[in-house]
């Protein structure tokens, strides 16, 4: 093994090594507003738009990525509309992640159960004060573990946007692998690479789930409010 | 501009000579990932054999922790480095195995891990031996508990099978590719692939639905 070629490619792949986490960074951001306004309009009761997301959500969640970005990158060419490869990309991945944001959001909102509508009705809120006030801040910690789970996934598939030509880690790997003729270790550095930033996020999700399993036995307060609330009941 | 719909409907026998292998490949690699997955978890479970275990828990946390293609492209290009030449589909096969079983030995070390171990001793007690306990009565039930999770591992790996397109397997994908660098009808042809592997999944979700019913659903009429 012969690692002697590193520090003469160390800028490549930092930068390359940025290039992938921009990509992941854009689809986590965009991704999750577009998921949880498609999430909670798939719980409204107007049909056609219903319809229309369930579409978009089941086909995004039922093929694999690399079909979405053949898809996208070639057939928006196809149809004449010119856009540059990293907005296309940033596009693909930004319509993966919605999917799947938008499915756990969905899962999140229905298993909350309806009494809490009614109550927040009752006390006179609307739609939209339940929604921020009521639902979405409990949905986040039910669905925190399989977010982060799912953004886990979601970095280590941008290595499949090297397929179609996006210069990130792996595109920029294959550069130095055939320059060096060395790609078994070119790959460990890679897959090290991926494995610091895909593991500390790992054991992350492993601490929630942790915790919130604790929560659930009782062994900590629910949550502080909850807590005030009781004491304030019975005085 | 002409969307051509009959494009992908003349070519519908190589979409799917494409998708039966790509079916072929990720009922082995499930088949596979899920018995070596249990190896995995027992090992990982029970810190035993004690040289084995580091060995497997850094199997099982590198092959969740990078990429599938950076694991494929590894063993394909990086092995013959050392003279070890694989075909593209023995080296997809085994890549997608391995990062699946480590997938489905987390799950399976929950699942025993949620059972409680009064069981265990339970069953010791009446005579049977460690892996009869295991085989017969904690096996049973984490199957049972993690079924969910199981189905949903098996459709990431037919997505994983996938990328083995990049080595030139012939699955769908690659059919695909194929027929979109001879022919241009892009949208078409990724459009109706797309559709082939919701059609895919579906049935695949569908067909574990029923196994579930078949099998663990709590049957009430039954005393």
């Amino acid at each position: 093994m012969d690692f002697s070629w590193l520090p003469r490619y160390s800028g490549l792949i930092t930068k390359s090594l940025f290039m992938t986490l921009k990509l992941s960074g854009l689809a986590i951001v965009f991704g999750m507003i577009l998921g949880v306004i498609v999430g909670v309009l798939l719980t409204s009761k107007v049909k056609p738009i219903k319809y229309i997301l369930r579409a978009y959500v089941e086909l995004f969640r039922g093929a694999p990525l690399l079909i979405q970005l053949f898809m996208v990158f070639f057939g928006l060419a196809y149809i004449h509309i010119n856009i540059s490869l990293s907005t296309t990309v940033i596009l693909v991945f930004t319509l993966y992640t919605g999917a799947y944001v938008a499915e756990i959001t969905r899962s999140g909102i229905e298993s909350i159960p309806t009494g809490q509508w009614e109550a927040a009705h009752s006390i006179g809120l609307n739609y939209f004060q339940i929604m921020r006030i009521v639902i979405l801040p409990q949905i986040i910690t039910i669905a925190l573990p399989s977010l982060i789970g799912f953004f886990i996934g979601m970095t280590k598939d941008t290595s499949l946007a090297s397929i179609i030509g996006y210069s990130e880690l792996v595109k920029n790997a294959q550069t130095v692998m055939t320059t060096t003729s060395r790609p078994f270790e070119t790959y460990i550095v890679v897959g090290i690479l991926y494995f610091i930033i895909c593991y500390p996020m790992s054991r992350f999700v492993v601490f929630v789930e942790d915790r919130i399993r604790r929560r659930q036995k009782g062994i900590y307060p629910v949550n502080k409010t909850m807590v005030k609330r009781e004491e304030f009941g019975s005085a | 501009m002409f969307l051509d719909w009959l494009f992908p409907i003349m070519h519908l026998p190589e979409f799917l000579g494409g998708a039966l292998v790509t079916l072929e490949l990720s009922i082995a690699a499930f088949l596979l990932s899920l018995f070596l997955g249990t190896l995995f978890s027992l090992v990982r479970y029970s810190k035993k054999p004690r040289l084995l275990y580091p060995l497997v828990t850094l199997i099982v946390e590198v092959m969740r922790n990078t990429p599938l293609l950076v694991q494929l492209f590894f063993v394909y290009f990086g092995f013959p480095q050392f003279g070890i030449l694989l075909s593209p589909t023995v080296a997809g096969l085994s890549v997608i195995t391995i990062n699946s079983s480590a997938y489905y030995s987390e799950i399976i070390r929950g699942g025993i891990q949620s059972i409680s171990k009064g069981q265990w001793e339970a069953a010791r007690s009446i005579g049977l031996s460690r892996a009869q306990v295991f085989t017969r009565i904690i096996f049973p039930q984490v199957i049972r508990d993690v079924f969910p999770s199981i189905t949903n591992q098996l459709v990431l790996v037919v997505f994983g099978t996938s990328v083995l397109s990049t080595l030139d397997v012939k699955e769908l994908t690659q059919v695909a590719s194929i027929l979109n660098s001879q022919s241009f009808r892009s949208l078409e042809i990724f459009v109706f692939v797309m559709l082939l592997y919701y059609g895919i999944t579906e049935i695949t979700l569908t067909s574990s639905r029923l196994a579930y019913k078949k099998w663990f659903a709590p049957r009430t009429e039954r005393r």
